[in-house]
């Protein structure tokens, strides 16, 4: 167990390695700078600027500069907001968009397990179809359609809910979560009735009734752990969809999160910020496959020796 | 681990006598399947009707995709005029915008799942079929990718290098290739291990003759239902992109942008948001529903169950 | 008398599917008294299974029992769900075929028989833990205490099939269904399966359902017998009676059919120029020479005396082998388990000599994991072996670029165990049987193609008709029939056949073995037959080799070493097997080598097979065993002699 944990975490460092590469001359390499908005700077303040922002340095350099400061945690300063670091920018928009996606995440696998679950056991009846029914409007109907229409009929014509906004209470925080979880708990609806139905045709599963044990018996203590399997490796990519979802979310409902620091500092080339949030959020990515993997290991007694 | 395939004598593959009735091969077995399956068939004959409609009527209709009428501005559907879903806030003719955005968001869809699929089916067939290192470096690589945000990438590109309708072809193709060249190489690697491909190669067949009459035949079935199912989450992808502002560019729209220009005006016209919503969501529930079907049709396991 | 234990009365199965209702068992009918071991009998489709499942209840959804099966009275398949579960895994227990997928790989053995134990007792987790330990004990599992806290993939397939069974006894059943509880194992371990179930019996009383393809089995260890063909009952008596006397024509083609050990072989290869025969003309000449081995030095004596062995280089005699290969090995270099740790190597084959003669057919018998099949590919170079010489036709293989190879493979044809899986599903007969064809001879034309695989079908007994169909909408034998027209078409001079006939039923085996004799002989083909059955081996072979963990153990002509078996190995395999012969000591009872196979990572030091083996001695563990010529053939032990005069 112990070399399977040391491989995997060796595993994700050239991932890193790559992601920040990838970030940081891509960026590097775009034409047009950080500098060149809409008021023209005097020729010496620019100079003044890239020097203190090291981008008068070859290009070698400011990588090895940026990486060496990357492992001590530090981002750099923002372009945009000039009197804050980016990693200050994370810290103050991450708890938002965490808040948002881990509740998401908790509504999906509850909802999308339960479904899944039901409509599994009442394979080809009425509930199956209802059940199969919301999963693939869930799939099929992207969120930024589902989350102006929540707003029209919760927040608007029934006015029970805020429209928008942080507010102060958790009602601001319904529309959202709801508006994120929601293809995800299509996806694990699906994947739960799919592994589930497959687990209950398994010769094991037959053995199981063969010595009388009940259904109940057999969903919990046989069949729920590999029917888990698929939705478990699901969760690296659901994580990943929750973030990039999180871009849209925070867009419709105003929410200051890590998205639209994103999306606003991709759009004004706030190089420093829009890289460090991509590292932040690809090593996060990473974590979760990570956490996904050991689980695995923890689930599936065969997957350590492999 | 074990190197030979485990051996399970007697009674495992024999059945008496020719089995199916059917006469044909497993692609005329497989679309009888699909004929029987009633949601399949009608999500493929409305993606049809919709391929003709997107093409057509966009050339036939009396009110261009991009003349403002500033008589018209955000009028409801009328009969008047042929502007059955009314207009935008440029007095646009909403019919005419919303069938020309499907011609994008479809051309979006097949053209991004061409890159992905040429990118995916050579990826994975060659590792697949080369094994050994060039395997593990090759999967190297994709597991490597599969970490990073891919689509803040996608939005830092498009932010970076403008909105190219290229750059968007190739960075959503980009995305899903990966998925593309895992599934094809797994497949591969099981055919490689089949009997009938070692035959071949103990029959003295060259690789290059293995590969064409007997991998990627036996590839199709997957490949097909991975495109089905391929072609939705790209068109969610590129109006994910538009809704943000940054897909294609105006005059020129698509589904996406025109679920964005409708959810600003929600309140005051609704139908600006109810039709694109609406064919977007019919077109990916479609795919998905024909995905399905296809799989179900070729999967051996569930044609023998129920 | 009391009432029987089991009463079936016209017990039918019948499923409802696409194409309309199936009838996978017609009415069937028959007693199992206290005590009793009853042996269903059937091959594949013959509904079998299915009846077992319909006492049990535990049909699949879209299948319906009707009729009666009255256990201690109370009908079974008019019971109200609930309480037939409360019965199963109480007073009725059954085992499965495939122990690989029958148990659970997610929990520990140990949760599964308590899950099991506690459903019907009363008992604390405590007390169910011993019960369990004691159970594996009862039945033979080593280290009962340990075994529970394992998963099943830790465990061989015969250990899993032993836990398989003591979950089935914990309640302590009066009847324990057993569903081909051995078809997926090796005969060594098959025969301590066997012994256990008969000695379960004896000391416990406890009925058994045996459900069987195998009369081997039935004879020795079943009281009565029923066959059952298609769903319907054929035939059914005391064992004895019928095995003695079948008055159906299908018992007797079932009893026809099966392979037998004391069957004579094939008829003696009949060639010019091989004056000594089979016997010693085979044995002495080119395997002495294997023994010198290449650059182990020439002058070695190798005419130990008996043969007609020229001494001249095998591959270019008078009489030159076919195929001949010396020194053969195939190592396998696994993943590393963690980055730190050395590769771990797998020797599939070690040093491995043989010789096919036209005419001529050699068997090459072992159980699963002796690198019997690694070896038959590592001769054609479709594994590349990690050190040896391969000569056919009296070409080397060696050395040869991918293109040559390819021109050799010509003569060299391939037939595989899973006929399914051996034809591309996407292409016809036709184009399957023609793609050697369109390699070797691509100037053919359509028709004269076309022409060439009809001939080929009728060959092999196949209707030219059928040419347009695809695999599936065959059965595995009219299959395997395609695979060997296949290799047949070219007509090479060798035919390999690695389990050609295990996956198929006993009658379509009996029709395929006749087939391959049939060719061999008509068209003086070398054949390498690859079997882990040694009775259809010896229904085939002129000499064999007997393989084990890679190593080959004994080496010579077929019928001395069947009747004769020098090396404790081969003697076990043989005491294994179960004869068919009602009354016919039940070699199996005695048979030895029930021990764990070991690790084919770390086999033993010295003889691999001291760890099974009787006469081990210290100098087993000390010192490879060098292949010595005894009675005419090679054997790999250093008791060899002793182990003769013991026997």
């Amino acid at each position: 167990m112990l070399g399977f944990i040391v491989r995997r975490v060796l595993d994700a460092i050239p991932t890193l390695l790559v992601l920040v590469t990838v970030a940081f001359f891509m960026i590097r390499l775009a034409p047009g700078g950080p500098f060149d908005a809409e008021k023209r700077l005097p020729p010496q303040v620019e100079q003044n600027l890239r020097a203190a922002y090291h981008l008068d340095e070859p290009l070698p350099l400011q990588f090895v500069r940026y990486v060496g400061n990357l492992a001590r945690g530090d981002f750099g300063p923002s372009f945009q907001y000039r009197d804050r670091t980016v990693t200050e920018l994370i810290a103050i928009g991450f708890p938002v968009s965490f808040r948002i996606g881990g509740l998401a995440l908790l509504v999906a696998l509850l909802a999308g397990l339960s479904l899944g679950t039901v409509a599994a056991l009442r394979q080809n009846g009425a509930a199956d179809h209802a059940a199969m029914a919301v999963a693939m409007a869930g799939i099929s109907v992207p969120t930024f359609v589902v989350a102006p229409l929540l707003v029209l009929l919760f927040a608007v014509t029934l006015g029970w809910l805020p429209a928008g906004g942080l507010g102060s209470g958790p009602a601001n925080l319904v529309l959202p979560v709801l508006t994120l979880a929601l293809p995800q708990v299509a996806y694990i609806a699906r994947l739960t009735r799919g592994s589930l139905i497959e687990v209950l045709r398994s010769p094991f599963i037959r053995t199981a009734r063969a010595q009388g044990l009940p259904l109940h018996t057999i969903l919990r203590y046989h069949a729920l752990k590999p029917a888990l399997v698929p939705v478990l490796s699901y969760l690296g990519p659901a994580a990943a969809g929750l973030i990039t979802g999180s871009v849209v979310v925070e867009q419709i409902f105003g929410l200051p999160g890590l998205g639209r620091y994103f999306v606003t500092g991709a759009l004004n080339r706030d190089y420093t910020l829009v890289m460090g949030i991509v590292i932040f959020y690809g090593a996060l990515i990473i974590l979760c496959n990570l956490v996904v993997d050991l689980l695995y290991g923890w689930l599936d007694p065969r997957a350590v020796q492999r | 681990m074990s190197t030979t395939p485990p051996k399970t004598p007697a009674a495992t593959a024999a059945t008496t006598g020719p089995r199916g009735a059917a006469e044909g091969g497993l692609w005329a077995d497989a679309f009888g399947v699909l004929r029987r399956n009633r949601a399949a068939m009608v999500a493929a004959a409305t993606l049809a009707l919709l391929a003709v409609l997107v093409v057509v009527v966009p050339a036939v209709s009396p009110n261009a995709f991009d003349r403002p009428d500033w008589d018209h501005i955000s009028a409801p559907p009328a009969l008047e005029g042929g502007r059955l879903f009314g207009t935008d806030s440029l007095g646009r003719d909403l019919l005419t915008r919303t069938f020309y955005g499907g011609r994008m968001s479809l051309l979006v869809g097949l053209v991004a799942t061409l890159v992905s699929l040429v990118l995916g089916i050579t990826w994975g067939a060659v590792a697949g079929y080369a094994g050994g290192r060039v395997d593990r470096v090759m999967m190297r690589i994709v597991d490597i990718l599969y970490a990073l945000p891919f689509m803040f990438l996608v939005i830092l590109l498009m932010v970076l290098f403008g909105r190219n309708i290229l750059l968007i072809f190739v960075a959503i193709g980009a995305i899903n290739w990966l998925d593309m060249a895992r599934i094809v190489r797994g497949q591969t690697l099981g055919l490689k291990e089949r009997e009938f491909v070692e035959a071949a190669r103990a029959m003295g067949v060259p690789p290059g003759a293995i590969i064409r009459r007997h991998i990627v035949p036996n590839l199709l079935g997957v490949v097909a239902v991975y495109v089905t199912l391929t072609i939705p989450q790209v068109i969610l992808v590129e109006s994910f992109l538009s809704f943000l502002g940054l897909g294609v560019q105006e005059p020129m729209t698509s589904w996406g942008a025109l679920v964005n220009e409708g959810a600003q005006e929600l309140e005051t016209a609704p139908w600006s948001l109810v039709f694109p919503a609406a064919f977007l969501a019919v077109t990916l529930l479609c795919f998905n529903f024909l995905g399905d079907g296809l799989r179900d049709a070729l999967d051996p396991r569930d044609r023998s169950a129920g | 008398m009391s009432q029987p234990l089991l009463e079936l009365d016209d017990l039918a199965v019948r499923f409802a599917t696409r194409e309309g209702p199936v009838t996978a068992l017609h009415g069937l009918s028959c007693t199992l008294g206290e005590g009793e071991i009853l042996g269903l009998v059937g091959e594949s489709g013959s509904g079998k299974t299915q009846a077992a499942l319909a006492i049990l209840g535990l049909l699949a959804a879209n299948g319906r029992a009707s009729g009666q099966a009255r256990f201690r009275g109370r009908d079974l398949i008019a019971l109200p769900p609930a309480e037939l579960q409360r019965l199963r895994g109480d007073r009725i227990a059954m085992v499965f075929q495939d122990p690989m997928t029958a148990l659970n790989p997610y929990l520990r053995i140990g949760a599964q028989m308590q899950l099991a134990l506690r459903r019907h007792r009363r008992v604390s987790a405590r007390a169910a833990r011993d019960a369990c330990a004691e159970m594996l004990a009862a039945v033979q599992v080593t280290d009962p205490g340990r075994r529970l806290d394992m998963y099943p993939h830790e465990l061989s397939g015969g250990m899993r099939q032993r836990v398989m069974i003591a979950t089935a006894l914990l309640c302590k059943p009066d009847l324990l269904i057993a569903d081909e509880p051995t078809t997926a194992l090796d005969v060594t371990v098959q025969a301590g399966i066997l012994r256990l179930l008969a000695q379960l019996r004896r000391e416990h009383g406890t009925a058994i359902l045996f459900i069987t393809h195998d009369l081997g089995i039935v004879a020795g260890l079943c009281d009565s017998m029923l066959v059952l063909r298609q769903g319907r009952c054929v035939e059914q008596g005391p064992v004895a009676e019928v095995l003695a006397g079948p008055r159906t024509d299908y018992a007797r083609e079932l009893l026809a059919a099966v392979p037998r050990l004391d069957q004579p072989g094939p008829p003696p290869v009949s060639m010019a120029g091989s004056a000594a025969g089979p016997v010693t003309g085979s044995v002495t000449g080119p395997v002495a020479a294997a023994i010198a081995g290449p650059g182990r030095g020439t002058g070695i004596d190798t005419g130990t005396g008996t043969g007609t062995g020229t001494g001249t280089d095998p591959a270019t005699g008078a009489d030159a082998p076919v195929l001949s290969a010396r020194g053969v090995s195939v190592t396998f270099t696994l993943p590393r388990p963690h980055p730190f740790a050395p590769a771990p190597r797998l020797q599939a084959v070690v040093d491995a000599n043989l010789d096919v003669r036209r005419g001529e057919t050699l068997g090459i018998v072992g159980e699963s994991g002796s690198g019997k099949s690694t070896l038959a590919r590592a001769v054609l170079r479709l594994i590349p072996p990690t050190a040896g010489r391969v000569v056919l036709l009296g070409r080397s293989l060696q050395g040869l670029g991918a293109a040559d190879l390819r021109a050799q493979r010509r003569h060299a044809q391939l037939v595989f165990q899973d006929p399914f899986a051996a034809l591309d599903p996407r292409l016809t007969i036709r184009d399957i049987v023609a793609e050697p064809l369109s390699v070797f001879e691509p100037s053919l034309g359509r028709d004269a193609v076309t022409e060439r695989v009809r001939q080929a079908l009728e060959d092999v007994g196949l209707d030219p008709a059928a040419m347009g169909r695809y695999p599936h909408q065959f059965s595995g034998g009219q299959c395997q029939r395609v695979g060997i027209a296949r290799a047949l078409v070219l007509e090479p001079a060798l035919l390999v056949c690695d389990e050609p006939v295990s996956a198929l039923d006993v009658t379509v085996q009996a029709q395929v073995v006749r087939l391959l004799a049939r060719v061999q002989r008509e068209r003086g083909l070398a054949m390498l037959f690859i079997a882990h059955d040694l009775a259809v081996v010896r229904a085939l072979c002129h000499r064999v080799l007997v393989m084990y963990l890679g190593r080959t153990m004994e080496s010579g002509d077929a019928g001395a070493i069947y009747r004769e078996p020098r090396h404790p190995y081969t003697r076990a395999l043989l005491q294994a097997v179960p004869a068919v012969d009602a009354g016919a000591a039940r070699s199996w009872e005695s048979a030895t080598a029930a021990l764990e196979l070991p690790s084919p990572l770390a086999p033993p030091s010295g003889c691999v097979y001291r760890t099974r083996c009787p006469l081990a001695t210290r100098r087993c563990a000390d010192e490879v065993p060098a292949p010595r010529e005894i009675a005419g053939r090679l054997v790999a032990c250093h008791h060899a002699d002793d182990a003769g005069l013991a026997a």
